[in-house]
Parts: C-alpha cells; structure tokens; sequence
C-alpha cells in the first residue's frame, strides 16, 4: 500500500518548500513512486517593479531572496546594462566577481556543513543544543569519532562563513544586501588596503582558500567514500543547463564557468529564445508556454490540477537541472556523473576553483581605477541579464517603456531544479531525483531529504517572522500609549 | 572587522516586498534619519538568515526589529528575549529555513554570542506583495523609533 510522506517546514507562516512523496514497496524495495515539489507562496514580485524607475530594480530584486541576494542584484545589473548599453569597466567587472565569489564561498560551505553533512552525522551527544538536536538519527549515519571531528570541522565552517561574508563586504559594502552592485559596475572604490585585507581573509595560513583545500574537500571526499550508494541515488533528468559566470573579459564573452547546456547526454549552446514556462500545474491564469521576455504573472490560486506557485521553466520543452554539478559539468570539469553525491562534490571543487581564480583576479585590479560607468535611462527598451547564484542558472528579464519598467520576469535556479510537472506532464528535475529513491524507515525519510538537500534548493520569497510564545510572553508595550 | 565592534547593534529583519513584514528594516531606516551615538550601529538585515552571523557576533547588546506572529492587535509591540521564542523547526529544507534564532544560536557554538538579545516584535496588519507599510503600522512607526531609542539608550556609556 502507498504511504504519503510529507515533508513541509511550518515553522513560518507561509512561503516555503513542500515536498510530498508517494512511497510504495516495488521489486521488494521500498522506494518513492511519485514526487510532488511545491512552492507555498505567491512569488509576486515581479508586479511590485511595474512602472518603476528601472533603477530601482536592483535594489529590489536584492530583496527577493534571503541566501542569494547578491546573485540578484548582479542579474539585475546585467539586464539594465544591456537594455542601457552600458559595459562595466574592468576593475567593475572585477569587483563585482570578487563580491560574487564571496558570495559563492559562503554559500557553498554553508550548505555542505548545515545542510548536507548532517544528514550523514549521528550528532547525538556531541551536538544536543537546538536546532541540531532534533533531526533524524538513522543507522547508516557517521557516528563516534569521525562524527566528532566533522562537528568540529561544522564550527569550523561557520567561522569561515564569518570571513567569507567580511571578505565580501570589503568590495560589496553593507551585505547582505550590496548597494555596491548597479548596472555599470560597481561603485566601491580599489585601494591596496582594501585588496590587502581581502587577499589576507582568502589566503593567509588558516583561511579560506586553507580551508577549502585541507577541510571542506576532504571532508565530502570521506563522505562519498562512506556512501558510495549515492552515487547511485538522485539522479533525476539527467539534463544540465548553465548560464555562465564570473565574466573575464568586458562583454562577457569568456567565463569562468562557461554557458551552455547537457541535454539527451550531449554538449549544446544555449539559446535564451528556447527557454520557456509552462504554467498547467501551477496557480497562474496567465498562458503556458511563454518565453520569459514575454512571460506573465497572473495568479490563480486553486485552479485545478496545479499545485505549485512555481512555473516550470523548460528548455525545448525538456527538464534540466542546474546549480554546481551543471556548471562544473558544462565547464569540463567535473564529469563523474549525476548523483547525491557527485552534486555535493562538484559543489566543493567549484568552491577551490572559484577561490583560486578571485587570487589572479585581485592582482588585475587597479588601485584608484575607474570601476563604473554611466548611462543615462532610455526611454525603451529591452534587456536580458544571465548569471548564476550558488544554486544554478538565475536570469532576469526587463521592458522598458517610457523610462519606466514595463514588464520584469524573474526565472530563480529553485524554479528550474523544484519546478513541478508541465503541460506534457513531465516532471521537474527535484521531483524526477526522488522518484526511485529507497526508503528504508517511513518514519524518518532521510533519503528523501538528501537528495533535496543535494540541488541546494532555495525558493525565492522569505517571510521572516519570529514567533514568540504566546504563554511566556509578558511584555506588550501598549500601542495606543503613543498615539 | 570585530577588533573594532561597535557595541549596541539595531537589526532590522524583514522582507520590504511584503508590506509589514518589512518592519523591521522601516524602523532601521527612520532611525537613519534620528542623532545616535558613535556605539549604536543600525543594520538593515533584510531577510538574510545566515549572513548575519558575523554581524550578531561580539556584541553587547543586540536590539533585534522584526514583524512578529503573536495573538495580539497588529500594530502591537512586544518586547521580549530568546528564549521567550518557539524553538526552532526541526527538518529544514532550503538554507532559506535558517532563521534568526538559528543564527543566534550559531553565534554561541562560535562563543561570540551578543552578550544581551532584547527582540521588540511588531504584529502586522498586512501581508502581501508591495512596498508600503498598512496605514495602522505606517501611523504608529515614530512610536516604534521611540521604542527602539528607550531600549538602546540605557545601555549608552
């Protein structure tokens, strides 16, 4: 008989990831049959920047995400920059990669150590504060002494996550959201404090670059050594897909991770025009299929047969995923295969490739030299800006109509890689991933949790309330004492 | 970088595109505009969960601004401290579900926690796409200014 597994952090409001899998026992093996990957709340950001001074938008679109704001401000100075005809000077182009690399940095060791890693770690007796004390305890896990050295090596990643976002905000100022960032470049200033500071963080003994090389990889590599089974688990649609990053010469025509697609086990160019979202299972009233220059928000929350405020962006109608594996993969430099774990170590060497090229870039800068260069608004039109943030392919689309913004259409890594079924029924990529999977204990699924936890999944809306107790709760500063 | 710490940090949490579940950073920008002494930092924390750690880490005392869930009027200020909060989901899906309680509570494995948390808690009115304050919390945002100086001003040396 088929049990339904649902997976949905309450603790906010709203706006979160929904998982439900079907698992049934087939062949003698329990596994999961079908997948359901939802989107709780209406991304409507996008009509927020109707009719707004296109500038604004990178400030904005900053705010869209809580983990990769960065990555949206600098899609968002991409697409201006097109529409405006405005290319960044090198040491704008420069910092901006720099401020993005941090960005790389801490977000990828975050993700190893607090999401993926614990679900290998029997942390029992060596981590039992809140919040780690709760998560499921399954036989397979990692436990004793190598359990300990890798909590150790957890704290050990959250101190470098302190230096990373320092690191970042030496060039990207006030973080999380970088003001820095704006179509043209990047208005921070280069002097050789500031590159002294930030190559101090990235390479003295004991820092970043020391990390990821003596810490962070080995670590995944003992991982995958101790689960080889993953190599095996997750694969999903198989088809990857990158937009490119990190741009080495001023129109962005090399990168460090280059663009381009694996579709049907072969290596493509990516055209943007193939791009498309259909919207069958998901709460829009507005058409499916569109490319997103073209694309809709028209919500429609119950329609029936959707499940999902998220789209299912699609290329030549066909599921891919994105995120690390795909760039590295893309790139040439990761071709393993498609799997848990090959998305968790794909993710690591990324991370020593990202911070091996930022040393070469902070010796390109040049102190006291232009960083940014001005456009005036025109008074329309189009713009398309393609970049990746730590979690895959995030692309931004703008019109611009008498100096004001017409129509902005936003397609987030978590929309391609937790996209749910589209119009011909297949199925997104996360969903794909965990259908097949094994099972062995209902009651804590944590197969199921790592290969989500693999793709890195992040849904572009926060709701950041707390939630205070209402029974301890005993001062209530009265409201009308001010009025 | 944390030699030079300023002591009394006013974090505002909060996501501006949805109404009043910026308040947080609205309080942040309206205290822009007030005289504070060299030891009071104002941070517009966004919706940033983890980013923050560095930025809570050797403080004295930490103010934390953020919309609150509590059955109360909207408009409503609460004051209250860590633990008077629910404690922390336990499956996390997205580096998204990592919150300003797990944050905090990284600062303590790191041995850098503020050494005083005060969170004051707004209910909001309204939550949806848009910019703007509702009219109750717009009305009401100098109260808050007020509130935020009342806590922050005993701790001035």
């Amino acid at each position: 008989m088929a049990t339904t597994i649902k997976i949905d952090p309450v603790t906010r409001i709203e706006g979160h990831l929904k998982i439900e899998v079907t698992v049934e026992t087939v062949n003698n093996v329990q596994q999961v049959i079908d997948a359901k990957s939802s989107g709780t709340m209406f991304r409507g950001f996008e009509k927020i920047l109707l009719n707004r001074n296109p500038l604004d938008a990178p400030h904005i679109t900053q705010r869209i995400c809580g983990v990769c704001p960065i990555s949206h401000g600098m899609a968002s100075s991409k697409t201006l920059e097109e529409a405006f005809g405005a290319v960044p000077p090198a040491n704008g182009r420069i910092l901006r990669n720099l401020v993005l690399g941090s960005n790389f940095i801490q977000s990828h060791i975050l993700h190893f150590y607090h999401l993926a890693a614990l679900d290998y770690i029997n942390t029992k007796g060596i981590l039992d504060m809140a919040p780690w004390s709760s998560r499921y305890i399954t036989p397979d896990m990692v436990s004793g002494e190598l359990a300990g050295v890798l909590v150790g090596h957890y704290v050990k990643a959250l101190e470098m996550r302190r230096k990373a976002h320092q690191m970042g905000a030496i060039f990207g100022a006030k973080l999380p959201c970088a003001p820095t960032l704006v179509p043209g470049g990047c208005t921070e200033t280069v002097t050789s404090a500031k590159i002294s500071d930030f190559r101090k963080l990235l390479t003295d003994a004991e820092q970043i670059l020391d990390f990821i090389n003596t810490v962070y990889i080995p670590d995944v590599e003992a991982l995958a050594g101790l689960f080889p089974q993953y190599l095996q688990i997750g694969r999903g649609c198989g088809n990857l897909l990158a937009y490119g990053v990190f741009d080495l010469d001023s129109n962005g025509g090399t990168k460090l991770l280059a663009q381009g697609r694996y579709t049907d086990n072969m290596l493509q160019n990516l055209d943007v025009a193939s791009i498309t979202e259909d919207v069958a299972h998901s709460w829009y009233s507005s058409p499916s299929g569109l490319n997103p220059g073209k694309g809709l928000t028209d919500a429609a929350y119950g329609k029936a047969g959707a499940y999902s405020w998220i789209k299912a962006p699609r290329y030549d109608g066909k599921a891919h995923e994105v995120g690390p594996l795909a760039r590295m993969w893309i790139n040439g430099d990761y071709r393993n295969g498609i799997s848990v774990i090959d998305r968790l170590a794909a993710r690591a060497w990324e991370t020593k490739k990202v911070a091996d090229a930022m040393v070469g870039w902070l010796n390109e800068l040049i102190v006291g030299g232009s960083t940014f260069s001005y456009k005036r608004t025109p008074s329309s039109a189009t713009g398309i800006g393609l970049t990746e943030a730590p979690r895959g392919a995030l692309g931004h689309w703008v019109d611009i109509t008498n100096s004001r913004i017409s129509r902005y259409q936003v397609i987030t890594p978590t929309a391609w890689n937790c996209s749910p079924m589209d119009d011909s029924g297949q199925n997104g990529p996360v969903e794909q991933a965990l259908i097949g999977t094994p099972v062995a204990d209902l009651l804590q699924p944590i197969e199921v949790l790592r290969v989500i936890h693999s793709f890195d999944p992040c849904l572009a809306c926060s709701v950041h309330l707390v939630r205070p107790d209402n029974k301890k709760v005993e001062t209530v500063i009265e409201v009308s004492s001010a009025r | 970088m944390t030699q030079s710490r300023t002591p009394i940090l006013v974090l505002g949490i909060g996501n501006i595109l949805l109404r009043d579940e910026g308040i947080g950073v609205r309080v942040i920008e309206a205290l822009g505009q007030q005289q504070l002494p060299d030891q009071v930092e104002l941070v517009d924390g966004g919706t940033a969960g983890a980013d923050l750690l560095d930025i809570l880490s050797d403080r004295q005392i930490v103010i934390i601004v953020d919309a609150a869930v509590f059955d109360a009027p909207p408009g409503t200020l609460l004051k209250f401290s860590s633990s008077d909060l629910l404690p922390p989901q336990q499956t996390v899906l997205s580096l998204h579900d990592l919150d300003i309680v797990q944050t905090l509570a990284m600062t303590h494995l790191l041995k850098c926690p503020p050494i005083k948390v005060i969170f004051l808690g707004i209910v909001p009115e309204i939550i949806e796409p848009g910019l703007e304050l509702s009219k109750t919390l717009q009305e009401r945002l100098p109260h808050y200014v007020q509130c935020v100086l009342q806590e922050s001003s005993p701790h001035y040396t």
